[in-house]
């Protein structure tokens, strides 16, 4: 073995070991640095697949949407062509591809989206469940036996448009006849449209309630009370008056028992009156006959703090202005029916996911806001059926139905989202007929939906999409 | 142990170090192995747990209590216990059953854009008002005035509105300790 002196070995060991040092510490800057380019460069491929996958589970959302606005039907599982391996672009170059399908997840009333994404070789899957409904059930979206209009507006690159779900009926005319989200009048449909609808009827209010056996039948028209004895319309007119009874006094007493509102004249607000205060009354117990805790004679102004909680239903024989809600929606669900036999006109409605209001008058519902909602306004479902017509005017954001007698008119502010128009449908079914507001009249129409989503919200009608990622 | 053996054990131990502390760099800069991704994105909307009462520390029973039961107890001030102001509302009970914040939403609002509208509405005020100069019976008029009115009172206050002030004072409210339902 070769012999080192004692001092050159000191100076060997002691160069040694600088090196020694200075390797360690640029291996660990080498490391470190290769470290994190692979790591950022593997993110970022991972982060791209990852929005692919979440670009392509957006698009299938969208796909079953519109499934549900055309009322089809699905089959489980679902694997469209245009979902297989989609190319997306961005500034002429590729950046991945995804691959979407839907599927039923196996719990009840649960579909799951399943989305891969792929960037450079990585890969990243995200599933979303979503709960969905076979038995929507629900009154119609928007209905009219008369015309509707519906009007947006635009000044420069600000515009106040109007969104409405469908199937928008009407009996008459519906315009724009077509969805015109771009130009004039600013109105965007989703759903069927149709115009000159000839199945549509107006609901009608001669029914009877028969205590005995808890059922109801159609009575005659003009035979207000029901009890098998009325004059009849011998002009034409659409209504009976002293006219028609020709000077007979019994017929004089049949018209007098059958003129409820004591206006000279049985017509079809005798039958409305009738229905609410001694029909449904009767059946549910509603406290809503004349001199009843919750029937009320002249003008009323209703808000949050009016109406007891508790109470379901009030019947007003006159005006009703409401500010917000007739009756303190929160933090208790509220169902609360307002039935006037003249005009309601309600600003700013607004309720809980959990709620729901029912308007129904005798002549119109008018209704005026300013559009705040990152959710709807009304977050829960507000349902109208106004005798005459139903006037929008200004912004705001409802789920419901909207059913008339007469026309629809929809009409935005000045170009400012603020005063965007949305008429969504209801989120809650009516499949389970006591889910179904007691305030509307018999024969209100209805849709059903053989695929529905079911609202994305915070209630316990709703349902809370879940992401995961994989 | 002599002096040179030692020397040398020392060099071995030193070119071991070394290659313990170069090999790691290395082997990270050639493999370029990602590592496994298994990641569960937080839920975009809260979990149900999340948005019950429960979750804020506080039962709905007690919620109830804290309020008071304005409608059980006719005849008396009760009032002074329930929310007085819609912001007061938002801030006691959640998003589900109150609904979205309108308060927080005007808040959020441009002083541009409120301008903008505020301007608007009055236009819609003076419309009505001239229309029911000419025709007092004008129905569209006084629901136009209506709600125009009452939308720049809510936009003038930021939306938080006086809630009990819903009750009109000339009834006492629909509610009212004084309250004799009429006869059609």
């Amino acid at each position: 073995m070769m012999s080192i002196k004692p001092n050159k070995g000191f100076t060997i060991i002691l160069a040694m070991s600088l090196i020694a040092a200075f390797l360690i510490v640029a291996s660990a800057i080498v490391g470190v640095s290769c470290g994190e380019i692979v790591q950022a460069s593997m993110y970022s491929d991972t982060s791209s697949a990852y929005y692919l996958a979440v670009a392509g589970a957006e698009r299938m959302y969208a796909y079953l949407k519109n499934i549900q606005a055309l009322n089809q039907t699905i089959t489980w599982p679902l694997r469209p062509s245009g979902f297989n391996n989609v190319t997306v672009q961005m500034g002429g170059s590729n950046v991945g591809t995804y691959t979407a399908t839907a599927e039923l997840t196996g719990q009840a009333g649960e579909f799951a989206i399943v989305s891969s994404g792929t960037a450079k070789g990585h890969t990243s899957i995200v599933t979303v469940k979503y709960g969905y409904s076979s038995t929507y059930t629900n009154g119609i979206p928007l209905g009219s036996m008369g015309p509707m209009n519906f009007s947006g507006s635009r000044w420069f690159i600000f515009t106040s448009r109007v969104y409405a779900d469908g199937p928008i009926e009407s009996a008459s005319t519906i315009s724009p006849s077509a969805s015109c989200p771009n130009s004039s009048p600013y109105v965007q449909y989703n759903g069927d449209v149709v115009p000159n609808m000839s199945g549509l009827g107006s609901p009608s209010y001669w029914y009877k309630y028969d205590q005995p056996t808890n059922s109801w039948s159609q009575k005659q028209v003009f035979d207000t009370d029901g009890n098998g004895q009325f004059v009849n319309d011998t002009t034409g007119k659409g209504y009976v008056n002293a006219d028609d009874c020709a000077g007979d006094p019994v017929k004089l007493a049949t018209f007098n028992a059958d003129d409820t509102n004591d206006d000279d004249r049985v017509d079809n607000k005798d039958a409305f009156i009738t229905y609410y205060t001694t029909e449904l009354n009767t059946a549910n117990n509603l406290g809503i006959n004349p001199g009843g805790p919750n029937y009320y004679s002249g003008d009323k102004n209703l808000g949050p703090y009016t109406i007891p909680t508790g109470v379901s239903m009030i019947f007003v024989d006159g005006d009703v202005n409401i500010i917000f809600n007739a009756q303190k929606w929160w933090p208790t669900a509220s169902d609360i029916a307002i039935i006037s036999t003249q005009d309601i006109t309600v600003v700013q409605p607004v309720n809980g996911s959990d709620d729901r209001m029912t308007l129904v008058a005798y002549d119109d519902v008018i209704t005026g806001g300013i559009n705040l909602g990152d959710i709807a306004d009304v977050d829960g479902n507000v349902n109208i059926y106004a005798n005459d017509d139903f006037n929008a005017v200004l912004g705001g954001s409802t789920n419901g139905s909207i059913m008339t007698g007469g026309n629809i008119n929809v009409q935005t502010g000045l170009p400012s989202f603020l005063f965007n128009r949305d008429l969504n449908q209801g989120t809650d079914s009516w499949f389970d007929p006591t889910r179904r507001p007691v305030g509307l009249p018999p024969s209100y129409p209805e849709v059903s939906k053989p695929f529905s989503i079911k609202a994305e919200n915070f209630s316990a009608l709703g349902y809370k999409p879940r992401w995961q990622r994989r | 142990m002599d002096q040179t053996r030692f020397y040398w054990i020392l060099t071995g131990l030193v070119l071991l170090i070394m290659s313990a502390a170069i090999l790691p760099g290395l082997h990270s800069g050639i493999t370029l192995q990602p590592a496994k991704v298994n990641t569960t994105i937080t839920p975009i909307i809260p979990a149900q747990s999340d948005i019950t009462n429960e979750s804020a520390g506080i039962s709905i029973e007690e919620l109830k209590k804290q309020a008071g039961d304005f409608y059980d107890n006719k005849g008396q001030d009760s009032t002074q216990n329930e929310s007085s102001t819609l912001a007061e509302v938002y801030s006691r009970y959640p998003d589900a059953t109150v609904g979205n914040n309108m308060v927080a939403s005007w808040a959020r609002t441009s002083p541009e854009e409120k301008a903008k509208v505020e301007e608007h509405l009055d236009k819609e005020v003076i419309l009505a008002q001239d229309a029911l100069k000419t025709n007092p019976e004008d129905k569209k008029a006084k629901h136009m005035l209506f709600i125009t009115s009452t939308l720049k009172k809510l936009c003038k206050n930021n939306f938080d509105y006086k809630l009990l002030e819903s009750i009109p004072e000339e009834e006492g409210g629909l509610l009212s300790k004084s309250k004799k339902p009429s006869r059609p």
